[in-house]
């Protein structure tokens, strides 16, 4: 399978559950395309003594939280974005992994 | 064919801490469903996580007794993924730099010691807790975010005993540790065992088989055996084994299939982005070592060095709490010996697991001693220490006890010898077996002076005077 191809994003769009259809797999290939090419200009700059950089700031962080318990939802609060509920719990169609 | 088992064991243990560890929610275990999270515990959006002090302090501990080369600038990563246990849509975890990695463990096997290599140790976050009914699923998000480490083995074990040795022992110093409270039966601490064969001799793995939910240790030990005889069944019928995921069905005695591993799942791992990475300071972690508390290893090498056995060093340090408690008795006893065996029966016996543990038993520490030195000196006899010991568990005092039983003991010679010649005189055949070089004939004759004084003889004191009158008696 083709990278950024159509069924490449077919293929992650059933790994990530949700429904794709083929015009929309289209388009989002049409629009990597596009963003390939543009980020494919990058390559012409030397990086050969640049380290690699995952976060914007360089210095590492000390903080470290107390383990304290400080911030709880009530069950009403916590079950309010549930699709469904019963006794307490998220109600969901049986998936079993 | 003989074939040869190759097990690598990934232990995943909730740490014992008292919020999870990206957010402030409380850690429960048993509590109404879905009444200990927050927002960042539901993924609510917006949200950030943050590191919990105490979580990373356990790790750095598990890392320290287990070896491992700990690296001090923790990352965290995500391992996305889709499904209704993780309301993020993905985990967070250490993929690319776990805070420890290549460390041991040595385990006690029938060929003597052997050492486990331990690929890593990362921390991450447990999920939620899923129930499936016939229907629907119904999911109780308390455990997601509870902070976990994994421990992931090398390829090193080769049987069921291992394994189980392996789990057994690394469970026992993370309890120590107080990293976990380890209890397999409430998930605190589960184990996946990957489980493949090859012929003897030869170097490429077969195709493993991964065991999950296994509820104790003993249960390790049956699972893989029984797995180690299903895959060498297929093999010898020339057939395949297929590569999937098993539980041990505890009824059946067998493994049975949960899921088939098709392909490997694309995880797409990156670097969180919300928790930047995080420097711990050199101090903070020396100070964690220079705090590790004593460990099961030491802990046996030091209770042999008190003249205790092998075997009873080793069956004391197997429970923490018996042997915080045979710690705390040992100062006051004249007896290191009789001290353990104590702790080991009647202790044991007597005192559930729960109140060792958490100390709420009515037996008082100075009262227990004050019966274990007058059983050494012979004060009171076995017999009497068991009765003793009954009103002792329930709080009463050691004095107020003998007085209340009404236990005395006749250390009067001149009323011991009284009984001593009654007791000659009337069994003439044990004196004669006794210089026959029967060593039962004593006995014999120190039990029927104890009959004859209602077990009031000091039993000690009756023997030395049957033998000194026993020598004057020789048989012409």
């Amino acid at each position: 399978m083709d990278k950024h191809s159509p069924q490449y994003f077919k293929h992650l769009a059933l790994q990530l559950r949700f429904e794709l259809s083929d015009a929309e797999a289209q388009d989002i290939a049409n629009e990597f395309g596009v963003l390939i090419d543009q980020l494919q200009l990058l390559e012409a700059i030397d990086t050969e003594q640049v380290e690699p950089m995952v976060y914007p700031f360089d210095e590492p962080t000390s903080f470290l939280r107390e383990d304290e318990p400080n911030q709880v939802l009530t069950p009403q609060e916590a079950l309010k974005n549930a699709p469904a509920q019963l006794n307490g719990f998220f109600v969901t169609k049986k998936v079993v992994v | 064919m003989t074939y040869e088992t190759i097990i690598g064991i990934e232990i995943h243990c909730e740490l014992k801490t008292r919020s999870k560890m990206f957010s402030g929610a409380p850690v429960t275990y048993g509590a109404a469903p879905n009444t200990a999270v927050n927002e960042i515990d539901l993924g609510h959006p917006g949200v950030l996580p943050s590191l919990n002090k105490t979580a990373v302090e356990k790790a750095l501990q598990a890392c320290m007794a287990l070896n491992l080369t700990i690296d001090p600038l923790v990352r965290f990563d995500r391992k996305n993924y889709f499904y209704a246990d993780l309301p993020k849509g993905f985990q967070i975890t250490q993929q690319f730099y776990p805070i420890g990695k290549d460390g041991w463990l040595d385990i006690e096997t029938d060929q003597g010691s052997r050492r486990i290599r331990i690929n890593r140790l990362h921390m991450e976050e447990d999920t939620a807790k899923q129930y499936h009914l016939e229907d629907a699923s119904w999911i109780d998000f308390n455990r997601a975010g509870v902070p976990l480490v994994e421990i992931v083995s090398e390829a090193d074990l080769r049987s069921a005993q291992e394994a189980m040795a392996y789990v057994d022992k690394l469970r026992n110093i993370l309890v120590y540790l107080d990293v976990t409270d380890g209890k397999m039966e409430e998930g605190s601490l589960r184990c996946d065992i990957n489980i493949s064969l090859r012929p003897e001799g030869t170097s490429t793995f077969g195709t493993k088989t991964e065991i999950k939910n296994i509820n104790s240790i003993s249960n390790i030990e049956k699972a893989v055996a029984s797995e180690i005889a299903r895959q060498t069944a297929l093999l010898e019928a020339g057939e395949a084994v297929e590569q999937a995921t098993r539980r041990y069905d505890d009824v059946a005695k067998t493994t049975v299939m949960m899921r088939k591993k098709e392909g490997s799942v694309d995880y797409k791992y990156f670097p969180e982005p919300n928790i930047p990475p995080i420097r711990l300071p050199q101090a903070w972690i020396e100070s964690i070592r220079s705090k590790l508390p004593e460990l099961p290893d030491a802990r046996h090498a030091r209770y042999k060095g008190l003249g205790l056995s092998d075997y009873d060093a080793g069956q004391l340090i197997q429970n923490k709490a018996i042997s915080d408690f045979f710690d705390q008795l040992l100062p006051l006893v004249k007896s290191v010996k009789l001290a353990a065996n104590w702790c080991l029966g009647d202790i044991l016996a007597n005192l559930s697991q729960d109140q060792l543990t958490h100390r709420t038993y009515a037996l008082c520490l100075s009262e227990l001693a004050a019966m274990i030195n007058a059983l050494a000196d012979q004060t009171i006899s076995s017999k009497q220490a068991k009765e003793i010991f009954g009103h002792l568990v329930e709080g009463k005092g050691y004095a107020e006890t003998v007085k209340a039983l009404n236990i005395v003991q006749v250390s009067d010679t001149s009323v011991l010898a009284a009984l001593v010649e009654e007791v000659l005189n009337e069994n003439p055949q044990s004196i004669v077996d006794y210089h026959a070089g029967k060593d039962r004939a004593l006995g014999f004759l120190v039990g029927q002076l104890m009959k004859k004084s209602k077990g009031q003889a000091n039993p000690a004191l009756s023997s030395e005077l049957l033998k000194a009158q026993l020598a004057t008696r020789k048989p012409q």
